[in-house]
């Protein structure tokens, strides 16, 4: 009895299974195009409620020189918003020559516009949104419109994102580190024995058999931005607050305890720093021009006239390659001098949308947003171009570019806004140079292991209410900082005097009280 | 007569050197800027500039023309532009010109200062834009290029001081004769002005040869770009660069193009060589001196 | 009496004030309406409430300036550096008119003439670079020569006194052109006459010049002169922002009010405290301009500006 039983309850079993099974297999994946494809056209969103029976012409100003081909995918993708939104969209550029004047005055003279990338610090934010250029993004409105971007961007951004406890941008969601890194020329650290830098110590023993032995080669261009982060904070775990003159207000970003700030001028390892930094420039670890120099941050290492460069792991992997493409036994690789420090995520305000805050299409654009954000067909459009015509996707997250990619080359035109790391499509090389190897196996271990947790990470400073204190303190940074920075000064203990003296009367002090004070009341809201 | 060999002698050598060190020293640079946009990129930004071009190369001009149509179609609307502007502009300032610098006309210091008083006072960029985008809605008009330059205060005060040099006998006759107020500027004054015509007309022309600035402001469509606005955009785009390092403290910036040094050496001769030709047709003009002779007779 | 010859003078001036009407217009509609602009100086700008209606903020906006302890230094620099452009320009501009006027060479005079329009055309963007290759230490074209001969090397971008020299050099150096040409045009008007009962009178060469020429170009020098003093609290911008850069060291001897606003507001871009600093520099202008004409006008009426 028994027995029976169990082979029909098995053979029930197994059935049921097969049946499920091949219903899987044969039904079609349930998506949003589906739904919209089902529903007449003209008609309102039944699953979310949302009327788009209006069509829209939605235009958004993104920064930088666009591509040949801009026109053509963004037609393409206005197909899928008006499949999905019932939306169009066009595109507009601010090249890099025009956008600092131009970006406000869109505001100025009322233009009509719908959507603009923004980024805290360089693109424009704090700017316009305490002037009131943007609509405000109330938590609400956000997954009224933008509930995929809502399961995406992580709280911490939306935090970073906040001007007077309100949002105005979308950000972006890239983790990506600003923790510099030192490029160094592999052939060189051979030739005078080192087999590794990871420390301070070992840097300036690389520098100082560069500037003994090699006649052509000095170790460092500076350009007037030298050692000055790793130094100063980022090898010892602190970090500049963020929306603060840079890099004079300083948070212990390694340690989460520590809610403190402090002024770093003030402190003695500033005074430390200073004396090594003249230590070296009378060495000639860098020209006496560096303030003056013409040259970019990038071009006297690849060219071979300095012997390292300092800038983010991204960057510094980026002209790694080039050198080794063109020279490749100078073997051209990066070293980080406090690899077991912890050190922050940039913050995702780094690249953003925004919305005009005169757009006669919110929701509408909010909606746009949320596609080019979360939607697959409309992210690869955006990033890579057309598939098949610009680049050949490899699998779900790679991509190699084809022959016409020049004329919308990946990542490249002001997609940033928007990144997504869920999205994003790393570049497929058969035989990677070792130090794009190196970099992502750096940026993972710092994933997993080295970054900071700290509550002030997610804190942006507002510059209202010492926004005179704040001007003067900036003129005040290229005249008496930036020459210390770098070593350039008689006196090393006068110039420290002198700077402290003018900053104090400037009312550096006053800025960091009120820095406190809105970190203060920043942490008592949580 | 020996004395008058001996001061001219001197006369011509302090001249000819004097003006030929100048001519050298603002023939220098530019002959620098001419070898680089004629050199290899890599040499120049390791060795700098020299007086020769470095491994000779025409990769800087290739970019700069890489496009012909639109640098060809830039070329025609600053040309047109040019030529309509100088003409305009040089009748309306020489017009004002005129009247202000009449004796007989009371209210003359009045109104030059209404003219000047607004080289001191400005609003700046935010009213002037929204007056022109907003109220008179010149968004992407050919006339947003070529207003603004046709008349300013400094070329007025230059016609006014000319014209006001030329001898009362000329018009003298004129108005015995029972000429008008315009025919007298017109037939007159204007033919005498050869020589500062040629001059404000030649600042006209330059001004709207070097305008970028305002195709930057006003206009989008493409087509309607004039020549330096695409050869300065590239040229400034280091400023950016620098600056958006500078903000974000060295965050981003990446992924801006650079123009490579050699780019904008070209784009810098590209942009001066036809002009350069303005200036010898202007020189036709500079006849020297008017003889009261001619009124005699 | 008055109305009476107000509508009589209308009536004269009529074809005059018609010729003038293009201009009025033009200056009226484009200087004029915009001019209302400058209230950005005394209120908070936001977008939503626009020029006029945004909230005012009194002398708020002047605070950076004139708090910031530097308010004398850099306004000191303009002004100095303004008058010392003034007095080697004229003096330059006029000596290579007066020569190319003179010389005979007809090839030479046309060459150098538009070689000497040159610099015009070079934006202080790549000047900044080519003054770079000549003042460098390391590699700089002068250092590299005096080495050469044995000489010691010159730190130019590390001592400020020797940026005074070279800013006077680098303006007058980009303007010769521009400025010769003037007087240039100014020479060419001279009534020849004068030139001829001179010669005949056995007068040489310098006599001609300095009492024929000259006297003549005064009201020509004396209105450029006005014009420059005009805009005396105005510095260069591109010109000192270029050819300095972001060389702090520099700044107590170059920097002018220009590069110091531009400082100031490279985070904020504030909108009202730019237009607080150029109406600084406007209200300061307009005195020095006002009573100059005035001083002028007494010496000699038909040389003022108006």
């Amino acid at each position: 009895m028994k027995k029976r039983i169990s082979i029909v309850l098995l053979t029930f079993a197994v059935a049921i299974s097969m049946i499920s099974a091949c219903g899987v297999n044969d039904q079609p994946t349930v998506d949003d195009t589906q739904l919209t494809q089902v529903q007449p056209k003209g008609a309102g969103d039944e699953t979310t409620g949302i009327d788009t029976s209006k069509s829209v012409n939605l235009k958004m100003y993104l920064l930088g020189d666009g591509a040949a081909d801009v026109d053509l995918v963004y037609e393409e993708i206005s197909k899928i918003l008006k499949e999905k939104i019932n939306a169009t969209i066009t595109v507009d550029f601010l090249s890099w020559a025009e956008h600092d004047t131009r970006y406000p005055l869109l505001f100025s003279s009322g233009e009509d516009f719908d959507l603009i990338f923004t980024a805290a610090g360089w693109g424009h934010y704090e700017q316009t949104a305490t002037k009131k250029g943007f609509y405000e993004l109330t938590e609400d409105f956000l997954n009224t419109y933008a509930p995929d971007i809502m399961k995406v961007v992580p709280e911490i951004a939306w935090d970073q994102a906040k001007i007077n406890g309100k949002v105005y941008m979308v950000p972006n969601y890239s983790i990506e580190y600003g923790y510099d890194v030192i490029g160094v020329r592999g052939d060189l650290m051979e030739k005078y024995g080192f087999d590794k830098i990871e420390s301070k110590e070992e840097l300036e023993a690389y520098y100082d058999a560069i500037v003994k032995n090699e006649t052509d080669i000095t170790p460092l261009a500076t350009q007037g931005i030298g050692l000055q982060y790793p130094y100063l904070f980022q090898s010892r775990g602190w970090q500049v607050v963020r929306g603060t003159p840079l890099p004079l207000i300083l948070y212990e970003t390694a340690n989460p305890n520590n809610t403190t700030l402090v002024s770093t001028i003030e402190t003695p390892e500033f005074r430390e720093y200073a004396y090594k930094m003249k230590e070296m420039a009378d060495k000639g670890y860098w020209s006496r021009d560096s303030l003056t120099s013409n040259d970019t941050r990038s071009d006297p290492w690849v060219l071979g006239k300095a012997a390292s460069m300092v800038w983010n792991v991204n960057n510094v992997s980026h002209y790694a390659q080039q050198i080794n493409k063109e020279h490749p036994e100078w073997k051209a690789t990066f070293t980080d001098i406090a690899p077991n420090v912890k050190r922050p995520v940039n913050p995702y305000t780094n690249n953003g949308v925004a919305l005009n805050a005169i757009s006669k299409n919110p929701e509408r654009a909010m909606m746009a947003l949320n596609l080019f954000m979360t939607d697959k067909q409309v992210y690869d459009l955006a990033a890579y171009g057309i598939e098949g015509v610009h680049y050949k996707a490899v699998g779900e997250d790679m991509y190699t570019p084809l022959e016409d990619a020049g004329r919308f080359p990946a990542e490249t035109v002001c997609n940033w806004g928007w990144n997504n790391e869920n999205l994003k499509r790393k570049l497929y090389v058969e035989n990677p140079d070792p130090v794009v190897i190196k970099a992502q196996e750096a940026i993972e271990r710092w994933k997993n292991e080295l970054t900071s947790n700290h509550p002030l990470d997610a804190f942006s400073f507002t510059e209202e209410n010492v926004k005179n204190e704040v001007a003067v303190i900036s003129t005040l940074t290229t005249q008496y900082f930036d020459p210390i920075c770098v070593g350039i000064v008689d006196d090393v203990d006068k110039a420290i005097e002198e700077l402290i003296a003018k900053m104090k009367e400037a009312g550096i002090d006053k800025v960091l009280q009120e820095a406190q004070r809105q970190v203060d009341e920043y942490l008592a809201s949580k | 007569m020996k004395k008058g060999r001996t001061d001219v002698l001197i006369f011509n050598i302090t001249g000819y050197f004097i003006t030929g060190l100048v001519a050298l020293v603002c023939l220098v640079p530019f002959i620098m800027v001419l070898s680089a946009s004629f050199s290899e990129e890599k040499l120049v930004l390791k060795d700098g500039f020299s007086l020769l071009p470095r491994n000779f190369s025409l990769d800087a001009y290739k970019t700069v023309f890489e496009k012909p149509e639109i640098i060809g179609r830039a070329y025609l609307v600053t040309i047109v532009l040019t030529i309509t502007g100088t003409i305009l502009g040089l009748f309306l300032t020489s017009m004002t010109g005129y009247v202000l610098q009449r004796k007989d006309f009371d209210w003359r210091n009045r109104f030059s200062f209404f003219f000047y008083f607004t080289t001191l006072f400005s609003g700046g960029l935010v009213p002037y834009y929204i007056l022109m985008v907003r109220y008179l809605r010149l968004k992407d008009s050919y006339l947003a290029l070529l207003l603004p330059l046709l008349f300013n205060v400094f070329n007025l005060i230059i016609m006014k001081s000319y014209m006001s040099g030329i001898p009362v006998a000329f018009t003298e006759a004129a108005i015995i004769d029972g000429c008008g107020d315009f025919s007298i500027y017109y037939r007159i004054i204007l033919p005498l002005s050869k020589p500062v015509l040629a001059t404000v007309g030649l600042f006209i022309a330059l001004a709207y040869w070097n305008d970028w600035y305002n195709s930057m402001l006003y206009i989008n469509d493409e087509l309607k770009y004039t020549l330096q606005y695409f050869l300065y955009m590239r040229i400034n785009n280091i400023e950016a660069y620098k600056k958006i390092i500078a903000q974000s403290g060295g965050q981003v910036g990446s992924f801006i193009e650079l123009p490579t040094q050699t780019l904008r050496m070209a784009l810098t001769v590209v942009v001066t060589g036809p002009i350069i030709l303005a200036y010898p047709l202007a020189q036709k003009y500079f006849v020297k001196g008017i003889t009261i002779g001619a009124v005699k007779g | 009496m008055h109305k009476k010859s107000c509508i009589f003078k209308l009536r004269k001036y009529k074809i005059l004030l018609l010729m003038l009407l293009p201009a009025l217009i033009y200056t009226l509609i484009f200087s004029y309406l915009p001019m209302a602009g400058i209230v950005l100086a005394f209120k908070n700008y936001n977008y939503a409430d626009g020029i006029f209606k945004s909230p005012w903020s009194g002398f708020e906006n002047f605070r950076f300036f004139f708090s910031s302890g530097q308010a004398f230094k850099v306004t000191r620099n303009t002004i100095l550096y303004n008058l010392a452009f003034m007095v080697v320009n004229t003096l330059l501009q006029l000596a290579v008119a007066i020569f190319l006027s003179e010389i005979k060479g007809k090839i030479f005079k046309k060459t150098a003439q538009s070689v000497m329009f040159l610099p015009y055309f070079i934006s202080w963007v790549i000047v900044s670079v080519i003054a770079f290759n000549f003042l460098s230490y390391d590699y700089g074209i002068i250092n590299s020569f005096l080495s050469s001969m044995g000489l010691n090397k010159i730190d130019f971008y590390g001592t400020p006194k020797y940026w005074i020299g070279i800013l006077i050099f680098f303006n007058a150096w980009k303007g010769i052109g521009y400025g010769s040409v003037i007087y240039l045009s100014a020479i060419m008007g001279i009534d020849t006459e004068m030139y001829e009962s001179a010669e005949i009178d056995g007068a040489n060469i310098f006599q001609r010049i300095f009492y024929i020429t000259v006297p003549s170009l005064v009201p020509t020098i004396i209105i450029l002169l006005l014009l420059a003093v005009g805009q005396i609290f105005r510095g260069n911008f591109d010109m000192f922002y270029q050819l300095v850069g972001t060389n702090g060291i520099l700044f107590d001897i170059t920097d002018v009010i220009d590069t110091f606003t531009f400082r100031a507001l490279i985070r904020s871009n504030d909108v009202g405290m730019a237009a607080a600093s150029g109406l600084y520099q406007s209200v300061f202008c307009f005195i020095t301009i006002v009573t100059t004409n005035y001083l002028v006008k007494r010496y000699e009426k038909d040389y003022s500006l108006f």
